[in-house]
């Protein structure tokens, strides 16, 4: 009976950690460990355009109906994800800016990041080919 | 019709040199394998106006209303180096009897020359788009407007005053801790197509034609690092000079507007909050004894709430208020053609925004007007027939990539 109170306590402990299960990932040569909320605002707002080693940032993003995406707006960035649009709009119809490349899914996100030095983007925490970068 | 290279002024030149260096770099691009540094967006919406009396956007007072306003364009960004981008946008535009032609939108080489701890400074060069309050710069792109159609501050007599300069803009950013401050000043040779503006301020009857001189732009913003709070504050000069037509009873006069704007915007959850406050100051003189010279100053505001109810639905309202002399909000002396009802606008707005995928957009709006003075002259010829109170009924469908 006590072993069992002790898991039902564990798993009700992991539950809140669990719940923000996307994280940011960059391509392994940016040597990145954590960025700030306003960093990591920045970069997806296409306003950072280099890392501090002066390396072009890519930025790898999923379409905006997608779960993943609007969790990784609210949880992370803390943005409405119609909010970023708004900004990549006036970016991108105006010629003063760039919008993130969009991919389908999560095996493309990871797939990009893996593949394009200086890109960055979001993913489940649970995907073991990802190395997540922690925002504080 | 295609208004978009005329050799017969030096800016020109620059636009022709901006634009085959452009197409040059594009090419090498494509030789190189760059093809995926280059970026091609567009969009296209179509407007849909019933009206109770007067016309916008077409003969939208008739039975059935007027599918009266297309807009629709496509663009492409390269970025040969880091620091250097190319950037141009073609633009068609069908708005009532008022225009229909396409033109170059924009056509710019951007050189941000200093990139170092969050402070940007460059400078574009070519055709560069106006920034001028918070809709401005993609005025004519729905998914970036507040509504259907835009608040009254963006005035659309003026529009060619407004719409881009073909020089150069300096530009500064910085971001700091709590958000980012940005300045842009443009300088430059702005739109032809006064028409509007000259029937509005010089009478229909006019016999030459208004031209622009070099206008001045300048607009600096701040924005919270989450983009919650947007300030900026806008200020612009235009110097306009008349060309008498022959047996004119005008002479070369000149006309100087200069602009004044405040812009807010906050989110609070689900609630959006703008207002924007224009104050005009405007001088007519030296066009001889049949028009003394005057100084009016015009005032514009708008207050507009949003409401998110979730991703794909959002309602919003706006009260907008326009007066184009604020002392004097019922002038006795017009000029010719111009209707009294012309001269002020109180209205109230409410709409409907669907967003059922990211690229798709369906927008339906009802507005009640106390005053006339959005309308055009080319979709409204006879000044008797303008009526004071008036409604609208707007639908818009539109399409991004």
């Amino acid at each position: 009976m006590e072993r069992n109170f002790w898991l039902l306590l564990i798993i009700l402990i992991l539950i809140p950690i669990r719940s923000q299960a996307v994280g940011i990932i960059t391509h392994p040569n940016t040597n990145i460990d954590s960025l700030t909320l306003n960093q990591a605002r920045s970069i997806f707002s296409m306003r950072t355009q280099k890392w501090p080693n002066g390396e072009l940032i890519k930025v790898f993003v999923l379409p905006e109906t997608d779960p993943l995406h609007k969790q990784f707006t609210k949880k992370v960035l803390q943005i409405f994800p119609y909010k970023l649009r708004r900004i990549w709009d006036r970016n991108i119809y105006s010629g003063t800016g760039d919008a993130p490349t969009i991919v389908d899914n999560e095996g493309e996100m990871v797939n990009a990041i893996s593949t394009h030095p200086g890109s960055i983007g979001y993913a489940n925490r649970g995907n073991n080919n990802v190395r997540i970068i922690e925002t504080q | 019709m295609f208004a978009l290279l005329k050799l017969n002024k030096p800016i020109h030149w620059l636009l022709t040199i901006v634009l085959s260096q452009w197409l040059i770099s594009t090419a090498s691009a494509y030789s190189f394998g760059h093809l995926d540094s280059i970026k091609v967006h567009g969009f296209a919406s179509q407007g849909y106006f019933l009206s109770s009396e007067n016309n916008i956007y077409g003969e939208s007072s008739k039975h059935r209303g007027a599918l009266g306003l297309t807009e629709t364009g496509i663009n492409v960004s390269y970025k040969p180096l880091h620091n250097l981008r190319l950037a141009a946008q073609g633009i068609y535009r069908h708005a009532g009897n008022v225009n229909e032609d396409a033109q170059l939108d924009y056509a710019l080489l951007d050189w941000t020359f200093l990139s170092h701890n969050d402070l940007r400074i460059g400078v574009r060069l070519g055709r560069v788009k106006t920034p001028f309050g918070l809709y401005n710069e993609t005025r004519d792109v729905a998914f970036t407007r507040p509504s259907i159609t835009l608040p009254s501050i963006y005035f659309e007599r003026s529009r060619d005053l407004l719409l881009s300069s073909d020089g150069l803009q300096f530009y500064a950013d910085k971001g700091t801790p709590i958000g980012n401050l940005s300045f842009q000043l443009n300088a430059g040779q702005l739109g032809e197509e006064l028409d509007e503006l000259q029937d509005a301020v010089l009478g229909q009857g006019a016999l030459g034609k208004l031209e622009n001189e070099l206008g001045y732009l300048a607009k600096l913003a701040y924005e919270s690092t989450s983009g919650a709070t947007r300030l900026a504050f806008s200020f612009d000069n235009f110097d306009m000079k008349y060309e008498p037509g022959s047996g004119d009873f005008l002479d070369d006069g000149n006309i100087n507007f200069q602009q004044f704007l405040l812009s807010a915007q906050q989110h609070i959850g689900p609630v959006t909050f703008t207002g924007e406050y224009l104050r005009q100051e405007n001088i007519f003189e030296n066009f001889g004894p049949f028009y003394p010279k005057t100084a009016p100053v015009s005032e514009s505001y708008y207050i507009q709430a949003d409401y998110r109810f979730n991703q794909q639905f959002k309602g919003y309202s706006r009260y907008d208020v326009l007066y184009l002399n604020k002392d004097d909000k019922q002038p006795d002396v017009l000029p010719s053609g111009v209707s009294p009802h012309m001269t002020f606008n109180k209205s109230y707005m409410v709409g409907l925004q669907w967003t059922p995928a990211s690229q798709w957009m369906l927008q339906a709006e009802y507005h009640r007007h106390n005053g006339a003075s959005s309308l055009s002259f080319a979709d409204n010829p006879n000044p008797a027939a303008i009526k004071q109170h008036w409604s609208v009924f707007a639908l818009q469908v539109s399409y991004r990539f």
